[in-house]
């Protein structure tokens, strides 16, 4: 009889231990990223850790939506441009958050 | 007279727009989201809703932008509708790039690459150091040049490192095809041009507008470039969608007074 109940006891501790290892540590979640990036900065910096090593791309690092104008699903191919075509290229710097006129 | 106010930008930019028949990208070279009062109250917000609605397409990060620490910059630009990007500025631990490194876009069947770079003075911002690093720009553009290079016509740099530190980018790389600068605070009306590379930036506070016009050929080098230094004085009219947004964070965030400051 107390042999059956330390064969019976074992078997749970060996289930108890197998559940642990294998269930209770769930994936961390999109939700939980997604909180961490806007968390404490070391909050941020775990999120970083915790993400798996990919090739450096434009897109993957970060769960930072994308602007239409990222064109980053265009074809890699593409003709070269046309020959003489213009471009404009509007540019600030150093705004340092000045939204009405000053100086 | 006093110069600037997004609100003015966002009228001369909508005309521009309106009258080119060919590309026109707006950029920003960084130290934009923090400084001003207002931009402070409301932890950057309004500048990243005036530029998301002016139609920014990239802006590099500069020291300014980590004013707030590293976790309101990546709210900051989880909020943007365009890439806040610095292929240099890492996290400290395992070095991985806090924002993206560059962005690809087409506009007018034109393909943009762009990457922005960070001075190493950005991380003197309270608890920046701690989490971040800026790793060399000349090695980290480096890095990501042939990705962007393969997949670009025009490879264009957003850094806040200083017109001089960008002429010795500009040297290191000479595949880079246009430097937009920052933190020397110059107002360049004739761009400078190492190699075939051309460099500018546009002055500080929002007082001025860039415009550089250029003509690219069939390998996609650029060729004459024009800088025009656009005034946004009082004879500019206010944008009337800008003057709103500004005035709804006045409202939000009402700014201290001389006398509540005794």
């Amino acid at each position: 009889m107390r042999s059956r109940c330390v064969v019976i006891m074992s078997l749970s501790v060996l289930l108890l231990s197998s559940w642990l290892v294998a269930g209770c540590s769930p994936a961390p979640s999109a939700e939980a990223g997604s909180k961490a990036l806007v968390g404490t900065p070391s909050a941020s910096v775990r999120q970083a850790k915790q993400e798996p090593a990919r090739a450096p791309s434009a897109t993957r690092y970060y769960d930072v939506p994308l602007p239409p104008a990222t064109a980053t699903a265009m074809a890699l191919q593409s003709p070269a441009p046309a020959d003489g075509l213009k471009l404009t290229i509007l540019h600030t710097n150093d705004s340092r958050g000045f939204v009405d006129p000053c100086g | 007279m006093p110069k600037g106010g997004v609100a003015r930008r966002a009228t001369k930019i909508k005309g521009i727009r309106e009258q080119a028949e060919h590309p026109v990208l707006l950029v920003d070279a960084g130290s934009t989201l923090f400084g001003q009062m207002l931009a402070l109250q409301s932890e950057g917000r309004v500048i990243i809703e005036a530029m998301n609605a002016m139609g920014y397409d990239a802006m590099a990060v500069g020291e300014l932008d980590l004013a707030k620490g590293v976790d309101t910059l990546i709210a900051r630009a989880g909020e943007a509708r365009f890439p806040l990007l610095s292929c240099n500025l890492v996290s400290a631990q395992e070095q991985k790039p806090l924002l993206k490194p560059y962005a690809l876009l087409e506009r007018g069947g034109v393909r943009f690459g762009i990457l922005g770079v960070t001075e190493p003075q950005a991380l003197d911002a309270p608890g920046v150091r701690e989490v971040a690093q800026v790793l060399d720009p000349v090695t980290s553009i480096q890095k990501y040049l042939p990705e962007v290079k393969k997949q670009s016509d025009v490879l264009i740099v957003l850094s806040h490192l200083g017109v001089e530190e960008d002429r010795a980018l500009a040297q290191a790389v000479p595949e880079i095809d246009l430097i937009v600068g920052g933190r020397s605070k110059r107002l360049m009306s004739v761009p400078d041009i190492v190699g075939s590379t051309v460099i500018t930036q546009m002055g500080y506070d929002g007082e001025w507008l860039g415009r550089l016009d250029m003509t690219l050929d069939s390998q996609g080098q650029v060729r004459d470039p024009q800088s025009a230094v656009i005034e946004l004085g009082p004879d500019v009219a206010e944008d009337a969608e800008l003057k709103a947004l500004v005035a709804s964070y006045k409202e939000r965030f009402p700014q201290p007074t001389t006398e509540a400051t005794k």
